[in-house]
């Protein structure tokens, strides 16, 4: 083949391979942890009001919105995502603190975030830790907990990052929608 | 007969990285293919212009008279989503410093393009999936359906719109409509190119548009008045994603304003 062709070849299977690139699905938990807990009043100010009007609108109740309902996280950190925080919702009848690992339902719409279960209490060693893997001059820093292969947890190809799919979801990293 | 490499019907191949006697024209046609995929990848979307209604829309005042009318997603509507766009595309040079550089970073991603098309092509990529699950946790045409509701009620008495998905149950759904406006295509654009013209915060500068068609359909005697189609865009200024979902609610609100214009001003 000649290699004109071949490179016109390969950039096409490159180009493809980006078109098709997986993400992880909309909906799936990730780990973080708790770095800030907002009252109420913080939160309908937060962004000049842009978050609460969100909440709002993506169907969130105002009664909803207590001291504490709404924090922000940090968690995956890679050369594209440097020490992102990202806010949650907390859900009815969790206590969480600063520093607490949390699991989160991570949405594309932040304000949708959810965190639903309490993965490991601040200074309560429960066999989560950060975890940092390279990959060239880059390296990939996500939270690990001891068993969550067994639970259905998987690590995201490229970014190492760990999430688990929601329901529902059968390949790695394209959900079923 | 076979051919020979002088044959003039013969393609010399080569690439960027062939030893240098084979280099000189292939060197170009390999540069032409990658421009052309640069320009395929980092092109903007193309976002259409609001075609003219094929004929007058009843008045607001007509249709309400008969009766109300009902808003809601057509059983087999689409919904759609695009985001591509590239900065270096969309770079207004503001200084001579900017106008120097210009050509330069042009020509260094052009020359890098076997490296950079894979990170542009994921980016565009990364983007068309966030706008595509942004448009689908915020339910789009049930959103858009909502607020023109909303939009012409308030133009209109409360009691003449129907909104869809039973919002509010205290509206006599049991009366005959007068007509039921129904989306049957929504498409989402986001030009994620953004520009290297930073806002005072830092930062960049967006284009948001959204495109939907909707049929105007009488009940009595199922009258089709017409297919209206609208087009709005909006500028946005945003330095994450998160601040992304709060601007499409401000544009749903705007595009469902533009809709409802159309029956007030059918121009």
């Amino acid at each position: 083949m000649p290699s004109c062709i071949r490179l016109f070849v390969s950039l096409a299977l490159i180009l493809l391979t980006g078109c098709t690139a997986p993400t992880i699905p909309s909906g799936s938990l990730l780990l973080r942890q708790v770095k800030e807990i907002y009252s109420r009043e913080e939160f309908l100010q937060l962004d000049n009001g842009r978050r609460y009007q969100t909440f709002l609108r993506l169907g969130g109740k105002d009664v909803d919105i207590q001291d504490g309902s709404f924090v922000n996280t940090t968690g995956y950190s890679g050369p594209y995502a440097r020490n992102r925080r990202d806010i949650a919702f907390v859900i009815p009848g969790l206590e969480v603190d600063i520093d607490d690992i949390v699991e989160m339902e991570a949405y594309a719409t932040r304000e949708k975030n959810r965190i639903t279960r309490i993965r490991q209490k601040h200074k309560q060693p429960n066999g989560c830790r950060y975890v940092i893997n390279h990959f060239l001059w880059n390296s990939y820093r996500d939270f690990y907990c001891d068993g969550m292969e067994q639970e259905g947890w998987k690590q995201f190809t490229g970014s190492f990052t760990w999430y688990k799919p929601p329901e529902g979801t059968t390949t790695d990293g394209a959900d079923s929608k | 007969m076979a051919q020979t490499a002088n044959d003039p019907k013969v393609f010399k191949s080569g690439c960027l990285y062939c030893p240098s006697g084979q280099r000189t024209r292939s060197m170009l046609f390999t540069l032409l293919i990658e421009t052309v995929f640069l320009l395929q990848t980092g092109c903007a979307p193309h976002i259409p212009e609001t075609e003219p209604l094929p004929h007058p829309l009843p008045s607001l005042a007509e249709l309400t008279a008969i009766g109300p009318i009902e808003v809601k997603v057509a059983p087999d509507s689409r919904q759609e989503t695009v985001s591509n766009g590239w900065y270096i595309w969309n770079y207004r040079p503001k200084s001579t410093g900017d106008y120097l550089l210009y050509p330069i970073a042009l020509a260094h991603y052009i020359i890098l393009s076997p490296l950079t098309l894979p990170l542009t092509s994921y980016n565009a990529s990364s983007w068309n999936t966030y706008i595509r699950d942004v448009a689908q946790e915020m339910n789009l045409r049930q959103e858009l359906c909502r607020q023109v509701s909303i939009a012409l009620q308030k133009n209109t008495q409360t009691d003449k719109v129907v909104p869809s998905e039973g919002e509010m149950p205290t509206i006599n759904t049991a009366q005959a409509r007068a007509a039921t406006l129904e989306l049957s295509a929504v498409k989402l654009y986001l030009n994620n190119a953004g520009s290297a013209e930073t806002l005072p915060k830092g930062q960049r500068l967006y284009s948001l548009a959204i495109e939907s068609r909707w049929i105007l359909q009488g009940t009595e005697g199922h009258r089709n008045y017409g297919e209206l189609h609208q087009v709005t865009t909006r500028t946005i200024g945003a330095d994450e994603q998160f601040e992304i979902p709060y601007e499409i609610y401000q544009h749903v609100d705007e595009h469902a304003e533009a809709i409802v214009s159309r029956f007030t001003n059918p121009q």
